[in-house]
């Protein structure tokens, strides 16, 4: 039997042939998935939707928009984004990974391996999720404690 | 600031001399191993913020000793240095969220940038 899976993914990718195959494959595993051929619209989407995992074809977020990585993750910063590309170069990739991608796959993809990839991304998601709360609660806490110590008199104790 | 304290691990002695010269003039405190073996005895007995590791090395590679600290250790960055980029081990590294891949030979300012952020990262300094 299958492993059915949750999560909303959206796949940005120029190549009609490999954004349906990629939106219809992993439709059928269980993810809310929608596709983006068109650069504009990626980060609109991603936040419209709410997507926790990104599938970016670097070529169509990089060249003159190198941007749209770290919009994505400054928009959401649980996003993960996988890249996925055809010219696999290590500068790409060290760069992608010091903008903060998820992961970097070269093309032509492996469904299987994409959808081991989508996975690790979206445990990844949940665990940022979970760490933006806690850095939330603890910043907020640090807040409290301080203002009760500044409107604490001076030489009272605990 | 607090002192920062790192682990150099390279089997070339020529590395391993020229950053534990660089990091001891900028105040420091470096530890240096010749192997994953020994660095791992090393973190054993001794708390540190980063390590630094060469990648390619004889016995444990710099992946493997990263996956062997990750299990001790899971908060603790990892930087990676190589004198043989290739994509392979690029992504291997990322997938391990190793903190950052350097490539020999390196801008020895821009290696001291990226471990400053990165232990900077660990701390929440500047948050």
């Amino acid at each position: 039997m299958s492993v059915q899976h949750t999560g909303k993914l959206l796949i940005a990718e120029k190549d009609s042939a490999i954004c349906d195959t990629l939106v219809e494959y992993f439709r059928q595993v269980g993810y809310e998935v929608w596709g983006v051929k068109v650069r504009s619209e990626i980060v609109a989407q991603a936040l419209d939707k709410g997507c926790g995992v990104i599938i970016l074809d670097y070529h169509l977020s990089a060249g003159e928009h190198p941007e749209i990585l770290d919009q994505l993750i400054r928009a959401d910063a649980s996003a993960c984004v996988i890249l996925i590309t055809s010219y696999p170069l290590i500068e790409l990739v060290i760069d992608a990974y010091r903008r903060g991608a998820s992961d970097v796959v070269p093309k032509p993809l492996d469904l299987f391996e994409m959808s081991e990839v989508v996975e690790r991304a979206f445990k990844q998601h949940e665990l940022k999720k979970v760490y933006g709360y806690v850095r939330r609660n603890l910043d907020r806490v640090k807040q409290l404690m301080e203002e009760e110590l500044r409107e604490r008199p001076v030489g009272s104790h605990a | 600031m607090e002192q920062r304290s790192i682990l150099v691990v390279d089997d070339e002695l020529l590395i391993r001399d020229l950053l534990y010269d660089f990091f001891t003039e900028q105040g420091w405190d470096i530890t240096i191993a010749e192997s994953g073996e020994k660095a791992l005895e090393i973190l054993r007995n001794k708390e540190v913020d980063l390590l630094l590791t060469d990648l390619k090395m004889p016995d444990m590679d710099g992946l493997a000793l990263t996956d062997r600290v990750r299990a001790s250790y899971p908060d603790m960055p990892v930087v990676i240095m190589t004198g043989y980029p290739s994509v392979d081990s690029a992504v291997s590294a990322l997938r391990q969220k190793v903190a950052d891949y350097i490539i020999k030979p390196f801008n020895i300012n821009q290696l001291y940038k990226s471990v400053e952020e990165k232990i900077s990262e660990k701390r929440g300094e500047g948050h």
